[in-house]
This record gives C-alpha cells, sequence and structure tokens, in this order.
C-alpha cells in the first residue's frame, strides 16, 4: 500500500489533514523522521503557518533537502495553503524569506484577507485535476503566490485573482484548504490521490 | 467569475466542558456536550465553528487542551476556530497543530501589549489570528465590556490599529444583546463601521432574524454572522438560514450540499 508522510514541522493543521486522508483509506503518517519520509509515495506540506516560521522549523529539522531530493526523484509533492506558499522562490510575508524553490514564483501580499468560501475555475482544461466549478472551497490566506502562467490550473477570484492549483511535473500546490472544504474537498481530494498514486 | 461568499458561523460556547446557552454575558445554561453540537453544526454545513471556552481565560490555566484535543479527533471538514485562555505563540500553535484553522482572543487583547500580537502572527499567520470585541454602547459611544471583571473600559482604538498586520478579523460581540431574540445593536455596527477598520468584521449578539442577517451580511464589511443559542433549538436552522439568503442572492453563502437539489 502507498505510503502517504504528512510533514511535521512543528506548525500547520497536521491532525486536521491526517483525519482527512484518513477517510480515503490510505496509508498516512505524520512524520519528521527522514527514513519515513524517504519511503513514502506521497508527501504532504500541510497548511496554516507563517512562511518564515515554516521554512525556519522545516531547516531546524533538517528537511529541506530531503523534500528538494524526493522532488528531484519525481515524487510527487503537494503543499497546502502555507505548505503551498513554502514552494515558491522567495516571500515578502513579515520581511523577506527563501522557499524551497521548486515551484519558481513570489509570495506577495494581497489587498486584503481572502477567507471563506470561494469557487475556483479551471484554466488548463488538459489537466487531471477534476472538480464540480459549482462547488466552493475553503480559502484562509492574506498572502498570493505569483508565478509563471505555465504553472497555472486553476484560479479564484473575489477582489484580486489568486492561483488556487498550480502544477509543475510532480510539484502541486493547493491555496486553498481541500481537508475544510467539506465534500468538495473530498471529491477533488479523491480524484487528485487516484492521479498520483 | 467573481466569487466571495459570506459566511454563516455556528458558536459553541463551553463552561466547565459543557456547552451552555449564554445570555448577556452572565447567565448560562447547558445545553449538552459540545462535541455533539460541533458535530450537528458540521453535518448542518455551518461556514465555520467557533468554540468559546469561557473557562480559560477566567482561570488563567491556559486553553483547554481536552476538549481541543477532542474536537480535533471529531475530524469534521468545517474550518474551526477556538477561543479561550490563549496566552502565547506555543500555545496558538500548539491549537492548530491538534486540527483548528485559527485561533480567537480577547482577554489577551486586554492585557497584553503589541510584541505577543506580532509573535502570535509571525508563526501560525495573520490570517489564523480572529480578535473577540465584547461590546457595549455607552452614550452613543463604544466600549469593551471586559466579562471576567464585569467592567466597562475604554475602547482602545489606538491599539486595534497597531496591532491590525496581526490579526485578520474582529467578532463585534453585542453584550448586552447576547442571547437575545432578533435583538443585535444596529447602531453598535454602524459606530464599528465608522471606524473603518481595515479588517472585516463578524457580528455576534442577538442574531435571529433572516432579513437582519441578509442586511448585515450585504454589508462589504461584514464577513459573516455568528450564531449560538437559536442554532440549538431548530431543526435545519442553518440550512433554512442560507436558503433564505440564497434566494435573495445566490453568490451571498455557500448552499450546503444536500440543500442544493431542493433550491
Amino acid at each position: 500500500m502507498s505510503k502517504i508522510s504528512i510533514i511535521d514541522y512543528g506548525v500547520g493543521n497536521l491532525k486536521s489533514l491526517y483525519n482527512f486522508i484518513k477517510k480515503f483509506e490510505q496509508n498516512v503518517i505524520i512524520t519528521s523522521n527522514k527514513l519515513e519520509i524517504y519511503s513514502s509515495s506521497l508527501i504532504i506540506l500541510p497548511g496554516v503557518g507563517a512562511f518564515a516560521s515554516v521554512i525556519k522549523t522545516l531547516k531546524d529539522r533538517k528537511l529541506e533537502k530531503i523534500i528538494t531530493k524526493l522532488a528531484d526523484d519525481r515524487v510527487p509533492i503537494v503543499g497546502i495553503c502555507a505548505g503551498m506558499q513554502i514552494l515558491a522562490s522567495s516571500s515578502n510575508e513579515f520581511g523577506k524569506s527563501e522557499g524551497l524553490n521548486l515551484i519558481e514564483g513570489e509570495i506577495n501580499q494581497m489587498n486584503n484577507f481572502n477567507i471563506g468560501w470561494r469557487k475556483i475555475k479551471k484554466i488548463k482544461k488538459q489537466s487531471a485535476i477534476i472538480f464540480n466549478e459549482e462547488n466552493h472551497f475553503f480559502f484562509n490566506h492574506s498572502y498570493k503566490f505569483e508565478c509563471n502562467t505555465k504553472y497555472k490550473i486553476c484560479i479564484s477570484a473575489t477582489e484580486e485573482e489568486v492561483n488556487s492549483i498550480i502544477i509543475k511535473d510532480n510539484i502541486y500546490g493547493f491555496q486553498f484548504h481541500p481537508e475544510k472544504s467539506g465534500i468538495a474537498g473530498e471529491e477533488l481530494f479523491e480524484n487528485f490521490l487516484g492521479e498520483v498514486l | 467569475m467573481k466569487s466571495r461568499c459570506k459566511r454563516v458561523i455556528g458558536v459553541v460556547i463551553v463552561k466547565n466542558n459543557w456547552a451552555v446557552q449564554s445570555s448577556r454575558f452572565n447567565n448560562y445554561l447547558p445545553l449538552g456536550s459540545p462535541l455533539k453540537l460541533v458535530e450537528n453544526l458540521d453535518r448542518w454545513g455551518a461556514d465555520e465553528i467557533i468554540i468559546k471556552d469561557i473557562d480559560a481565560s477566567a482561570n488563567n490555566n491556559g486553553p483547554n487542551f481536552d476538549l481541543i484535543d477532542k474536537i480535533g479527533n471529531l475530524g469534521i471538514s468545517t474550518p474551526i476556530s477556538y477561543g479561550g485562555g490563549i496566552r502565547n505563540p506555543v500555545e496558538a500553535s500548539r491549537i492548530i497543530r491538534m486540527g483548528f484553522e485559527r485561533i480567537i482572543y480577547n482577554q489577551l487583547f486586554l492585557k497584553s501589549d503589541e510584541d505577543i500580537f506580532k509573535k502570535i502572527a509571525n508563526t501560525i499567520g495573520s490570517q489564523a489570528v480572529i480578535i473577540s470585541i465584547p461590546s457595549i454602547i455607552k452614550e452613543k459611544k463604544l466600549f469593551f465590556y471586559n466579562y471576567l471583571k464585569k467592567e466597562i473600559i475604554e475602547f482602545d482604538e489606538k491599539k486595534l490599529r497597531k496591532i491590525e498586520p496581526y490579526y485578520s478579523e474582529i467578532i463585534v460581540e453585542d453584550v448586552l444583546n447576547d442571547g437575545m431574540f432578533n435583538a443585535f445593536n444596529e447602531e453598535m455596527l454602524e459606530l464599528y463601521l465608522n471606524k473603518k477598520f481595515k479588517n472585516k468584521l463578524i457580528l455576534f449578539g442577538g442574531i435571529t432574524n433572516l432579513e437582519n442577517i441578509y442586511k448585515y451580511l450585504s454589508n462589504n464589511s461584514v464577513e459573516g454572522v455568528s450564531i449560538g443559542n437559536s442554532l440549538n433549538y431548530k431543526e435545519n436552522a442553518i440550512q433554512n438560514i442560507k436558503k433564505y439568503l440564497i434566494k435573495k442572492n445566490p453568490d451571498i453563502v455557500r448552499a450546503p450540499y444536500f440543500e442544493k437539489k431542493i433550491l
């Protein structure tokens, strides 16, 4: 059975994600153990946290290089919310910080907080990400991922456009929280797991 | 494709580990298990759930981690926020790890300086921080209400503005109408709107009337209404609120799935 590792970097809504993945009858663990991470079929970088604080704990636990290595080895890596943002090259949240640079881009402040339920729109029809465009997904952020159009799969818009799903090869970023988006999130993520595992 | 749904938020007030019905921040009647209420709100399609543990600050023992753990273990798929006794970034971060998306503070705001708010935001992100302000109007002026000391104090607008980058939303709690029927004081909303805070408002206290809920949510500065007591006494309360709102404006809130077929 495939093993899914939720990376424990000290912050992030670990238990929410763990309970969510369990719903799909997957073998999932929360871990910062290098051997466990190396033997995973899918890596999840959880959300909820400030960029610099997440990157710092990743570095403190010496997990940064393992994640980069797994990315090179084509292991699927998915970042959710703050977990997506650390995939970027750099961020301006509470000062300039460097990210994992797995998807080239920059994290910049939005004009307003984007908190609540939003629809998302698929702009790359060929992508394997499947969901109902009438559904709403839960967003909770005030910084956004700005990157080259070629990585953008889905967008959402309130006052500002937000890159909701980005993909580069085996690296996936979800700006919203599928684990907190009710049945809509479950449908989307079940399809996603079917594609990547 | 612009979509910005407002939120109908269910509130569970906890005292001595029991969910209670609150009235004017003073009288409390037991309702039952908070876990059961959280499960119900999740099932009914609340857009967010707020847990407000009113003992935690009073005892100065920090957050009620035993309860937080039990709620985290429910594995609900609705965003959930916790308020009660949070003193520092370590406690805030631990609550998030245990399955909550956001934290709420009130007493901390009253007694701490700017530095602690900055540290909390630097750890969990300011999007995950909400400030709750029990408020009272006296002679057409806003005041804070310290429910622990049962005293009315000066409205510290300067401090609220100073720490603006470190929280995302303000819960405006109408103390005198808490637990009352159709009673939220619109003058209070006006006074807050006049202050033009950058961060959006969530209203709480005596909100029961559907027409008023629609009116409040239609205001650009109001992001959500939070409802406590009245949700627990009516079958399908959230569904009925949303059905009414969606009829008036299809984009104003998210429709619960099981509702879609009959709309």
